[in-house]
């Protein structure tokens, strides 16, 4: 037998302590103007970072995906649960523009080089070891040849610092899937870093 | 002698800490964004008025326009992210004010500004990050009778003032007055990065 839900206090999330996007979202929600424009600022470097290395697009294409997920935040915002992490919320928007972008890429410049050979390396730091910028580039080509999930998965795991509780939320899959398309994707990043490593 | 190899799960560390690292985002980007975004879910029958929204969206932000009242500031990292924010106080003796905490970065961070009024039909928020400009900052009544605000500011020191019904100055009274030499008015201090 379930059990009821438990009542929460609105404006509660459930999650755990409200972030600062959590307390943003609320208050643009509820109709305070500088509360969004607040949000955006506080996200906006984490959704082009995401955007960029999950589609390896260039930066007008990301700039283009992460304004239609702003868009669609706006939109959809007078129907964002607060029992909710605003971040997963708005990562899944932010997903499925990166996907639809891929579609209408794959429809439209088929012609052109694949999306996957586009992974750019100009956003690395220029100020990291040399070292470091190489791999960050190897990890990117390792990323490239991956599924779409799984890469979305490593990015959001491994990057963007969510827990494969709310990557499943972002994605709409299990748990344990989300589990094993980023290990499959750590692999894979693993093996292009040690079979480099032996080349050199 | 020749440098040691890094270990395979040095280098995915070492790679890793650097993706995570925010791509660099032009002052104001992310607030044309925002305008952007606002006007495009902008009802069809003010579409004649758009370029004026626009305008006075961009323009908004781009003087840093604040809020002011009793706030009380949280602080969270979230995802290697040094987030501040402000919240509302629950404090029935915290009437007016606005706190600030320690500084992780130095980026803009979102400060609410809330000033209890039930009163008043109109408040803006004046300082020197928006040159005292009337009409930049309008705060907004919620039911409980405070009118607050959001605005992002990057650390530093500011004085402002709130303007009750288009007429009446009002400093923070839980923060020290002080005069903006550069304007000559006097208000309070708000001084973004530090312990209050």
């Amino acid at each position: 037998m379930s059990l009821p839900h438990p009542l929460r206090l609105e404006h509660t999330p459930a999650h755990a302590a409200p972030s600062a996007a959590d307390v943003l979202a609320l208050r643009a929600r509820d109709g305070d103007p500088g509360a969004f424009t607040a949000l955006v600022e506080h996200m906006h470097p984490r959704a082009l970072r995401f955007a960029g290395q999950m589609t390896g697009a260039a930066r007008d294409d990301v700039e283009d995906i992460v304004q239609d997920a702003w868009i669609r935040t706006y939109r959809a915002l007078p129907r964002y649960d607060a029992q909710r992490s605003f971040e997963s919320w708005f990562f899944t928007i932010l997903a499925n523009c990166c996907r639809s972008l891929r579609v209408k890429l794959r429809r439209w410049q088929l012609r052109s080089s694949p999306l996957d050979d586009q992974m750019r390396d100009d956003s690395i730091d220029p100020l990291l070891a040399t070292s470091a910028r190489s791999d960050v580039a190897r990890v990117h080509r390792a990323l490239a040849t991956l599924p779409a999930m799984q890469r979305e998965t490593f990015l959001l795991h491994h990057v963007e610092g969510f827990g494969y509780d709310e990557i499943a939320e972002i994605t709409g899959v299990g748990v344990s899937a989300c589990k094993m398309r980023a290990k499959r994707a750590m692999d894979a990043v693993r093996e292009l870093l040690r079979a480099e490593e032996i080349d050199a | 002698m020749p440098d040691e190899m890094p270990t395979l799960d040095t280098r995915v560390d070492g790679a890793l800490a650097a993706m995570r690292q925010p791509p660099a985002v032009p002052r104001d980007a992310a607030t044309q964004f925002a305008a952007r975004a606002v006007l495009a879910n902008a009802p069809l029958a003010r579409a004649r008025s758009w370029s004026w929204r626009a305008a006075a969206a961009i323009a908004i932000v781009a003087t840093g326009t604040t809020i002011f009242t009793s706030a009380r500031l949280l602080s969270r990292s979230d995802s290697g992210v040094a987030a501040t924010v402000a919240v509302p106080s629950t404090d029935a003796d915290a009437a007016f004010g606005a706190l600030a905490v320690p500084v992780l970065s130095t980026a803009a961070r979102p400060i609410v500004f809330e000033l209890d009024a039930p009163s008043a039909h109109s408040v803006q928020v004046l300082g020197d990050f928006n040159r005292w400009s009337r009409g930049a900052t309008s705060m907004q009544r919620g039911s409980d009778g405070h009118w607050r605000m959001t605005t992002m500011l990057p650390p530093g020191r500011y004085v402002y003032a709130f303007l009750v019904d288009g007429r009446t100055f009002r400093r923070d009274p839980l923060r020290d007055a002080i005069e903006d030499r550069d304007f000559g008015v006097t208000g309070s201090e708000l001084v973004v990065g530090e312990a209050p």
